[in-house]
């Protein structure tokens, strides 16, 4: 029975509270110290096993394969049970598991004519090579905007592109691709990491390169429908359709193979901080588990440590009441 | 001997990640027990000692082992 001294308040909503933020429930309760303790030793080492891995190591995905037939790799974090132990901090990424199927439905299922599945208005960064009739070819790297909506068929997409050389000449084309003919690429919208590596336009081998924040974007630049060549690069891919979603196996084997022993080390921290909450939130439910603190210590916590017949320790203050109230 | 024990605890540079995880454990294990400020300080650094002692006796067995090798 939790001592008299501890008020819990409601220990149901203070359970609650310590789940969703470490240390908000015994805040709630007016037990400070602990909620100081809660507070900063489990959100310390969430959100350093989060560094540690570069803020991919806590996403959620579960698959109907046990066996990773879909994707090849980890189809069921079973690690993020213990993760979303930390609260509100993991929480987001059940929502980003959602709508990282969702898109991979979109984008497998066969769209009635007009139905917009994405427009794109953003910044990009690149290269171009573009060939025109009676012109000098132009190559090289290239910033600017890309605009690029829905044709109104299938998967066709048509834009323009307004931005500049890296001499400072201005550029500005048409863009035309359809995601069935490869000649528009879009990385995932909602993803943690993506391959974002130039292939196209860059001849010699490069290193693979993937990215959470940047989005590859990959398209044929048209005059009206002559094919005159080619830009490829990327666009930004926002905060919140990267943050917390979930990894595929490609990027998984890249985290692995860049970070080594730190990604398996930034789980455990993750998975040591989620786990860790569920004694905050017992306590603030239930109170402390062995009492107060002020009682005899234990006979394991004297500083003598001479007893060696603990258990015989125990039951004698039973046995005396007994003897008492007989 | 004491000094390749040492090379080699520097170069296990991820052992010394369990030092802050091991008192993280401790003090939250220990405020989950008792309310006191004092008894969970007291409880927590004990913890904290078994913890990294009960490692370092496991590390150095296992160099011993390993000595030869």
């Amino acid at each position: 029975m939790t001592d008299s001294r501890i008020d819990l308040r409601n220990p149901l909503l203070a359970a609650v509270l310590a789940f969703l933020f470490p240390g908000a429930g015994h805040a709630y309760q007016r037990r400070y110290f602990k909620a100081a303790i809660y507070c900063v030793c489990i959100l310390g080492i969430y959100f350093w096993g989060c560094s540690l891995g570069e803020a991919k190591a806590v996403y959620f995905r579960w698959e109907g394969s046990m066996t990773g037939e879909q994707t090849g790799g980890r189809t069921r974090t079973f690690g993020y049970i213990a993760q979303v132990g930390v609260g509100m901090m993991a929480l987001p990424a059940i929502a980003q598991d959602f709508r990282h199927a969702e898109q991979l439905e979109d984008q497998d299922s066969d769209r009635r004519p007009g139905e917009i599945l994405e427009e794109i208005d953003a910044e990009f960064t690149g290269r171009l090579n573009h060939v025109e009739l009676g012109h000098p070819e132009i190559t090289g790297r290239i910033v600017g905007a890309v605009r690029v909506g829905d044709y109104g068929f299938g998967t066709e997409f048509e834009g323009t592109f307004n931005g500049q050389t890296s001499d400072g000449n201005p550029v500005q084309f048409d863009l035309l691709g359809s995601r069935n003919s490869g000649s528009l690429q879009l990385g995932d919208r909602v993803t943690g990491l993506d391959d974002v590596t130039m292939s196209e336009l860059v001849l010699e081998t490069q290193e693979l390169q993937f990215s959470g924040s940047r989005r590859r974007f990959f398209v044929r630049v048209v005059d009206k429908t002559t094919d005159l060549g080619m830009i490829e690069g990327t666009i930004p891919r926002p905060f919140y359709n990267h943050y917390l979603a979930p990894l595929d196996s490609e990027s998984l084997q890249y985290l692995n193979g860049k970070l080594g022993k730190q990604y398996e080390l930034a789980l455990v921290y993750t998975w040591i901080a989620g786990l860790l909450n569920i004694l905050a939130m017992w306590d603030a439910f239930q109170g402390p588990a062995y009492g107060y603190g002020d009682e005899e210590p234990e006979s394991d916590e004297k500083s003598s440590d001479e007893s060696t017949n603990e258990d015989a320790d125990t039951p004698e203050p039973a046995t005396a009441a007994a003897g008492a109230s007989s | 001997m004491i000094n390749s024990f040492l090379l080699l605890a520097v170069a296990q540079n991820t052992t010394w990640y369990v030092l802050p995880l091991a008192g993280a454990i401790s003090l939250v294990y220990s405020a989950s027990r008792y309310e006191l400020t004092e008894r969970i300080l007291k409880r927590a650094a004990r913890l904290f000692v078994t913890i990294t002692g009960f490692m370092l006796t496991v590390f150095v067995i296992l160099w011993l082992l390993s000595a030869n090798l």
